[in-house]
């Protein structure tokens, strides 16, 4: 898996600038909450990276015979449930961006 | 909510491990039901047990399985066999076989394997719940 190539950094930087490219147009945008919205987004991107590089680990020790079948189970289904989540927040919150910058001023 | 999902999958993996223990000692105690007792004063091999305990993980206010105890079943006699030639034969040509019981072995068996895939059963159960919850985000 190529996931670990992506800097959790970068990505959550790029959130944020979305985020403060957006609020920048209003009027007095809540500052307080684009940073909390940073760090939920930083926070929420290193866990999943996390939880893959655990994954990849606990695959990679069974394939060499070393690990417990039960903890590659219980690594990837982790991984997979908090990718979802992940894929789908990102899915939701690029459509959001994209129907703001769609509307005609 | 969702913390509560994760933690059912570590809690079904753990009962998943419990029943794989439960496996090894049943495999151990079928492969050595021919053991018999090598000199006319020894012991044959003796039926493994096995029990499990609940322990609470304070951290995540979860009740997880563990192996309790590998112990020997010292309740059930040995059988003995005639056979003379054996050199773990007595006087009168008896030897003391393992006290155990295939029939009881395979029914111990039928039951960790339906009790591994319940756990198993679980996971997918859990899985599968966390997806639809997340697929309500992609609509």
């Amino acid at each position: 898996m190529t996931i670990d190539k992506v800097n959790p950094a970068t990505a959550a930087n790029a959130y944020a600038n979305i985020q403060k490219t957006a609020s920048s147009g209003v009027d007095g945008g809540d500052q307080t909450g684009g940073a909390s919205f940073e760090d939920m987004v930083r926070k929420s991107v290193t866990e999943t990276v996390d939880t893959l590089k655990g994954e990849e680990k606990a695959s990679a020790s069974a394939i060499t015979g070393k690990g417990d079948l039960i903890d590659v189970i219980q690594a990837t289904t982790n991984a997979d449930m908090k990718l979802q989540t992940i894929v789908a927040a990102r899915d939701r919150m690029l459509s959001a961006y994209q129907t703001i910058m769609n509307m005609p001023i | 909510m969702s913390q509560d999902l994760y933690n059912t999958l570590s809690i079904s993996a753990n009962g998943m491990r419990a029943q794989s223990a439960r496996i090894k000692v049943i495999a151990e105690n079928i492969a050595n039901a021919d053991t018999a007792a090598t000199s006319p004063k020894g012991l044959p091999y003796t039926r493994k047990t096995i029990t499990f305990k609940n322990v609470l993980d304070k951290q995540l206010g979860t009740n997880r399985v563990e192996v309790s105890k590998i112990g020997q079943d010292t309740s059930k006699p040995y059988p003995t066999k005639y056979m003379p030639d054996h050199p773990g034969a007595d006087a009168n040509g008896y030897v003391k076989m393992p006290n155990v019981d295939p029939l009881v072995e395979t029914m111990d068996m039928q039951e960790a394997q339906r009790s591994y895939e319940a756990n198993l059963g679980m996971i997918d159960q859990t899985r599968s719940m966390y997806s639809q919850t997340v697929d309500i985000l992609r609509h």
